[in-house]
């Protein structure tokens, strides 16, 4: 499968499940009894996280650009979305840098999944990327000093949910390319 | 010049971001307030039809409990117009239909209820939109009040031709005035954490509320007067916690209310603001 058209498949499944199944997810109401702010897990990141490695930079923000504004529209945010997602895009590089020695020539389109990093890295490399993506996106909607312990909280408790449900995607959808490689 | 092309194509990366997240923060904070966001209104019309196409789905999903609310708000509506219901109306020779309307039935007649399905509802947000699935077709305007039969739920803000989009009261800057059963006027804010409690502030103690007092609107805001809000549930450090009569997480169906005799009222206010600002 050529990467354009996994793309643009991954992009309209995962945005699906985001909009009409995530968002409307009642964890909130049994969850804010212990005195938790309410929060949606937010999974769509990944559509840019697993695209191949040596994909042009500025190719990579302006795809963000557009999924954080299509995320923006249907969830009555307007450009928070969208700013989180290109912060995330122009930082990926130099995070990726992290967990690969070879350099991006080499490795051409490869594509950063679960089996090709490794257990730990891979949780590392989406634990942070998510946690700067949420972070930014609280401080840009509440944005207010008084309540950055909502902002925090919030930040965790979703970003949390958020890796795990990550993971579990790829634990049930990224197998096939252990067995090739 | 050289140098200026260097460093444009060594760190073009760093410009395409700074370009793009220029542009994000444009919007956030040109749309930053809610009475003026233009955005949400351009993105309703594409975003709207995906949403009634789940709601239709999900809808059914959600009958059971939906018809026990409307089969119990009938009953309530009955017992208000005082119409008696025999059991076997052709059977019983006596039964003729009696309709007592109290002052307060007749004063109702001001308003006038739109009934509305709710396709889309959110709680976690800081600003949380509810879309309805009439619009100015059926006659919806801004600022119309939007209630449920268990209490208030928001206002009207933006209104397109066949969908609007309400502001709930679980959000930032959003006021209602209130009145607790001894007469005091108090303000209802949402504290931006949970979505069943909102805060209830500027109540004397001299009012001495107790727990469980009901929280009604007093009418001097655009909601109708003597709706229900909550029930008093806690006090913390001089304000109260108001347990929601509303349940924002099971939202199916509204009333967006007009106020016929309210239009003068409303245009003198604007007005008035408007000379303020």
């Amino acid at each position: 499968m050529s990467t354009t058209i996994k793309f643009i498949l991954n992009f309209i499944v995962i945005l699906t499940i985001q909009i009409f199944i995530l968002n409307d997810i009642m964890l909130k109401s049994s969850l804010t009894f212990f005195g938790f702010p309410v929060f949606t897990p937010i999974i769509y990141p990944l559509i840019l996280l697993v695209l191949p490695v040596n994909i042009p930079h500025w190719l990579l923000m302006i795809l963000g650009f557009i999924t954080g504004l299509t995320m923006d529209m249907f969830s009555n945010t307007p450009g928070m979305h969208a700013a989180a997602m290109v912060l995330i895009c122009y930082l990926r590089p130099f995070i990726l840098k992290l967990f690969f020695q070879q350099t991006t020539k080499e490795l051409k389109d490869a594509v950063p999944s679960l089996y090709k990093l490794g257990f730990t890295s891979f949780i590392i490399y989406i634990g942070f990327t998510i946690l700067i993506h949420h972070f930014f996106f609280y401080v840009l909607e509440i944005w207010s000093v008084k309540s950055s312990l909502l902002i925090l909280l919030k930040t965790i408790v979703s970003a949390i949910m958020s890796i795990l449900l990550i993971l579990l995607s790829q634990l049930l959808f990224a197998k096939k390319e252990m067995q090739r490689a | 010049m050289r140098n200026l092309i260097y460093l444009i194509k060594n760190y073009y990366s760093f410009f395409v971001f700074l370009i793009l997240e220029l542009i994000c923060l444009l919007i956030v904070f040109k749309n930053n307030s809610y009475q003026q966001s233009s955005y949400i209104n351009s993105a309703r019309s594409i975003s709207s039809k995906f949403y009634t196409k789940k709601e239709s789905i999900v809808s059914f999903l959600t009958l059971n409990a939906v018809n026990d609310s409307l089969v119990k708000e009938n009953a309530r509506l009955k017992q208000a117009l005082g119409i008696s219901v025999s059991a076997n109306p052709l059977k019983d020779t006596s039964y003729f239909l009696t309709r007592s309307l109290d002052s307060n039935a007749k004063q109702t007649v001001h308003y006038k209820y739109i009934a509305a399905k709710v396709i889309n509802n959110s709680t976690d947000q800081k600003i949380n939109y509810i879309t309805l699935n009439v619009g100015s077709r059926q006659g919806i305007k801004p600022k119309m009040a939007v209630i449920t039969d268990n209490g208030v739920v928001g206002k009207i803000s933006h209104v397109s031709e066949n969908y609007s989009v309400a502001v709930s009261i679980l959000s930032d800057r959003f006021n209602v005035n209130c009145v607790v059963p001894d007469g005091s006027i108090g303000n209802i804010k949402w504290d931006n954490k949970d979505p069943n409690i909102v805060l209830l502030k500027g109540i004397p103690l001299s009012a001495n509320l107790k727990l469980k007092d009901s929280v009604m609107t007093s009418g001097y805001s655009i909601f109708p007067e003597k709706i229900m809000i909550g029930r008093v549930a806690k006090f913390v450090n001089g304000d109260y916690q108001v347990w929601l009569s509303t349940n924002f997480n099971k939202l199916h169906y509204v009333y967006v209310v007009e106020d016929i005799t309210n239009i003068e009222r409303t245009i003198l206010e604007d007005t008035v603001q408007a000379d303020i600002q």
